[in-house]
């Protein structure tokens, strides 16, 4: 029998037809596990998580989900990126609740908090203000800020949430302090985000 | 059961291959599709400046609103590049670049440079440059792959005003350096 007869041109065909179902599963998986938003090794500090490790040393799949949810990061050195998709309580996030978001300016050369719809879109609204940041909030008389996040304007320090649905909060932190980059589940840095009266 | 041994194998061989490939292939797939899709307008080489980012145009890239972004699709296959600038003191502001892989490979803010200019030679990782007559002054940069993206981030700082900070970022140039030449 030559490899060209019909029963051995079936074999391999039924082989080639295999590896093909592998790879359209294992590549179906792959997809699968890069949508996930939890990148890498989850540093988790109350309601906010970042990954761990360096972006540039990492593994493919932390490298792959970098680069589908936060394009163009930087490492850990020059920004941490905290993100929260929930509050305290662990309840997700939505633009129909209001939040207070309390805590400390943090020890980081400049930073922000910036609202996002699950896509990694800025959240539209009639004020056009997507975050509030260390030059533009303001600071109770005890050195705290104390921001709102609805819906509904607010007097002072609020975040508009728009009218999208779920939503997440991004902390940037600009060339952080080392010792806050020594302490990112501990630190006190990061804000409480609570549910508050409407 | 044994008889189909080979079989199930080899859907398993297939299975990991597919799961790594895409998960290989995945950043620069998501590069390439951020260069010539978001980027489609922006020539090679060539500095865009970009408006604040704001809800439209949508682009599924997490901008931070308080950043004017400027960006340099790179391609280093016609020789190294020049680019130079002024850096801010007063606000934050930094280059950093990434290679095709969509991995930054480099990164430097205005408290790391002297002065109030920038002189960066971009080439190809392994290319000789001894052949080019370059500035003393000038920090050259290797990027590991041909192509890729330079970001210059500029922190729209309300300490400056909308024409500094755009005069400012407009001072940037590219040159394509040639042998022997600046």
């Amino acid at each position: 029998m030559t490899m060209s007869s019909p029963r051995n041109i079936r074999r391999w065909a039924a082989y080639a037809g295999l590896a093909l179902i592998g790879l359209v599963l294992g590549s179906g998986f792959a997809i699968y596990r890069l949508q996930d938003r939890n990148i890498g090794v989850a540093i988790k500090n109350r309601a906010w998580s970042t990954f761990d490790g360096d972006a540039n040393k990492t593994d493919w799949l932390t490298m792959g989900r970098l680069a589908i949810h936060a394009i163009l990061v930087l490492g850990k050195t020059e920004t941490i990126y905290f993100s929260a998709g929930a509050d305290d309580q662990g309840h997700p996030l939505s633009s129909d609740h209001v939040y207070r978001i309390h805590g400390i300016p943090p020890s980081a050369r400049y930073w922000s908090i910036t609202v996002y719809d699950l896509h990694s879109d800025l959240v539209a609204n009639e004020s056009n203000r997507y975050n509030l940041n260390g030059e533009t909030i303001h600071l109770g008389s005890d050195g705290l800020y104390t921001i709102y996040l609805s819906q509904k304007s607010r007097d002072e320090n609020w975040l508009p949430a728009g009218n999208v649905g779920p939503i997440y909060l991004t902390f940037r932190l600009y060339m952080p302090s080392e010792e806050l980059r020594r302490s990112l589940t501990t630190t006190q840095e990061l804000p409480t985000i609570e549910e508050a009266n409407p | 059961m044994k008889r189909f041994l080979p079989h199930i194998l080899l859907v398993l061989v297939g299975v990991l291959a597919g799961y790594y490939l895409t998960l290989v292939v995945a950043p620069y797939a998501v590069l390439y599709v951020f260069e010539h899709k978001l980027l489609a307008k922006v020539a090679e080489n060539e500095v865009y400046h970009a408006t604040l980012p704001a809800a439209t145009p949508k682009t599924g890239t997490m901008p931070n609103p308080d950043f004017l972004y400027s960006i340099l699709k790179y391609n280093l296959s016609g020789g190294p590049i020049r680019l130079t600038g002024l850096v801010p003191h007063d606000t934050y502001w930094s280059f950093s670049a990434y290679q095709a892989n969509s991995s930054n490979f480099y990164v430097v803010n205005d408290g790391q440079i002297t002065g109030d200019k920038f002189d960066f030679v971009l080439a190809k990782s392994g290319e000789s440059l001894a052949n080019y007559q370059l500035p003393s002054s000038a920090k050259i940069i290797y990027s590991p792959s041909a192509t890729g993206v330079g970001l210059f981030r500029l922190l729209a700082s309300i300490k400056l005003s909308s024409a500094q900070l755009e005069t400012l970022r407009h001072q940037t140039q590219v040159q394509i350096l040639k042998n022997g030449s600046l």
